[in-house]
């Protein structure tokens, strides 16, 4: 029952994340938030840390697949957010709206340092957009919306938790 | 102790794959294994991009279809309102055509016409009288003659004033019982008496049957007539009967203000 209903949960988050931007203009689409990593840490903080680094890979490699960036960048980001995150699991409160937030923002933040550095690193072939370093202020503002709206969608997920 | 040590080995071992991955990006086996992925992820997103999209599709073609009944609704009231316009223009030229006609009336030597609106027309008395707005202090009197205008401008008998009030006068209609009015027929110069009979239709009388008489044949005003000028026209023939008893034909005459609307008349006064 449990498969099912994360399998379930896989797709409903797969299609907010990938399929409902399509219907937005570009320039929101950009600031579209992260809802695949607020579940990868939602999870590592409440179940710890083997299934928020398996959940971190798991939807890493999927958005990898799905998306045109450098291949294996979000299985890498999302194992080590998840894996951070859940470290956290059992040390702090993690109901309170500040840790999730805390939590929140180290996860995006070693997301984007991970994305850069690979960026850096290896300057991408398949992606279109090539830039030298993403830090640009729509990546500030895309992280300020992410943990505003982290507290309620936590809210969102718990919610759903407890009812299965 | 132990579980911590076996979420690090997973731990390194998700890394080192990762980091594998984004090696080998390109090479065919990574790039097996982002098929398989994507072949068991994309009909769903298929699907779910359909059902958006058709959603998307089906909400547009509502809003598509409440702004078409607004447009028409919208259309059918400027329609509505054109058609009003277009009426009221076609009455206002009809009136035009008729105030000018009315203009054409030409002073004779001894009458003057005063125009006056048709302003009460009783259904029950509908081929008896009219009130007309004009009366003793336009200067009419009774028995003043009124005529209507035709359409070709042509003037026609249309009664003549039978009581007379401060600003208001009733005319008595040629189709009257209480009209009589001596007439010709125009052609034959053969002069008759025409009589209303509280229909649309006026009678004959005193044709003789030598008089040869032809359905069409138009009927004037005669030079006996103390209250009309002659040759105003008055109607056409419609039926010519010749019975076997008598001196004269039955002829019935339909009077040309049977044919058309009469809103304006002219009272022919004395000068």
């Amino acid at each position: 029952m449990n498969y099912i209903i994360s399998i379930l949960i896989f797709f409903i988050l797969i299609i907010i994340q990938f399929v409902i931007p399509k219907y937005m203009p570009l320039n929101i689409w950009t600031l579209y938030p992260n809802f695949i990593l607020m579940f990868v840490v939602y999870t590592a903080l409440n179940k710890g840390i083997m299934r928020g680094q398996i959940t971190g890979f798991v939807y890493g490699l999927t958005w990898d697949v799905l998306s045109t960036d450098i291949f294996g960048v979000r299985t890498l980001g999302f194992t080590i957010a998840g894996y951070l995150a859940g470290s956290f699991n059992k040390k702090l409160n993690k109901n309170q709206p500040l840790t999730q937030i805390i939590v929140m923002a180290i996860g995006l933040i070693v997301t984007h340092l991970i994305l850069n550095i690979t960026y850096v690193i290896m300057p991408a072939s398949e992606t279109v957009f090539v830039q030298n370093f993403e830090l640009s202020y729509l990546i500030i503002f895309n992280i300020l919306i992410n943990l505003f709206l982290t507290p309620f969608v936590f809210k969102i997920f718990l919610t759903f938790d407890r009812k299965n | 102790m132990n579980t911590n040590k076996n979420t690090n080995k997973v731990f390194c071992l998700l890394l080192a794959v990762s980091i594998v991955l984004i090696a080998l990006r390109l090479t065919p086996a990574v790039q097996g294994l982002k098929q398989l992925v994507y072949s068991v992820l994309v009909p769903d997103i298929k699907i779910s991009s359909n059902l958006f999209s058709k959603t998307g599709s089906l909400l547009l073609n509502l809003s598509n279809i409440i702004k078409v009944y607004q447009e028409n609704s919208e259309l059918k009231n400027e329609n509505f309102r054109l058609k009003q316009g277009l009426t009221d223009s076609q009455l206002v030229l009809e009136e035009n055509i008729r105030l000018k006609n009315l203009l054409n009336i030409k002073e004779t030597k001894n009458l003057k016409p005063i125009f006056a609106n048709v302003i009460v027309r009783e259904p029950t008395q509908w081929y008896k009288f009219v009130i007309i707005d004009k009366g003793f202090k336009d200067g009419i009197e009774i028995d003043n003659p009124v005529v209507a205008i035709l359409f070709d401008g042509r003037t026609c008998v249309f009664g003549r004033t039978t009581e007379v009030y401060s600003s208001t006068s009733k005319v008595a209609l040629v189709t009257n019982p209480l009209f009589s009015i001596p007439v010709q027929i125009k052609n034959l110069k053969v002069d008759c008496v025409c009589d209303g009979y509280d229909s649309q239709y006026l009678q004959l009388s005193f044709i003789p049957k030598s008089a040869n008489l032809n359905i069409g044949d138009q009927i004037v005003t005669s030079y006996l007539s103390n209250v009309f000028e002659n040759g105003i026209d008055v109607g056409t023939i419609v039926d010519i009967v010749k019975t076997n008893y008598g001196d004269y034909q039955e002829v019935t005459v339909e009077p040309y203000t049977q044919k058309h609307s009469v809103y304006e008349v002219a009272v022919l006064i004395k000068k």
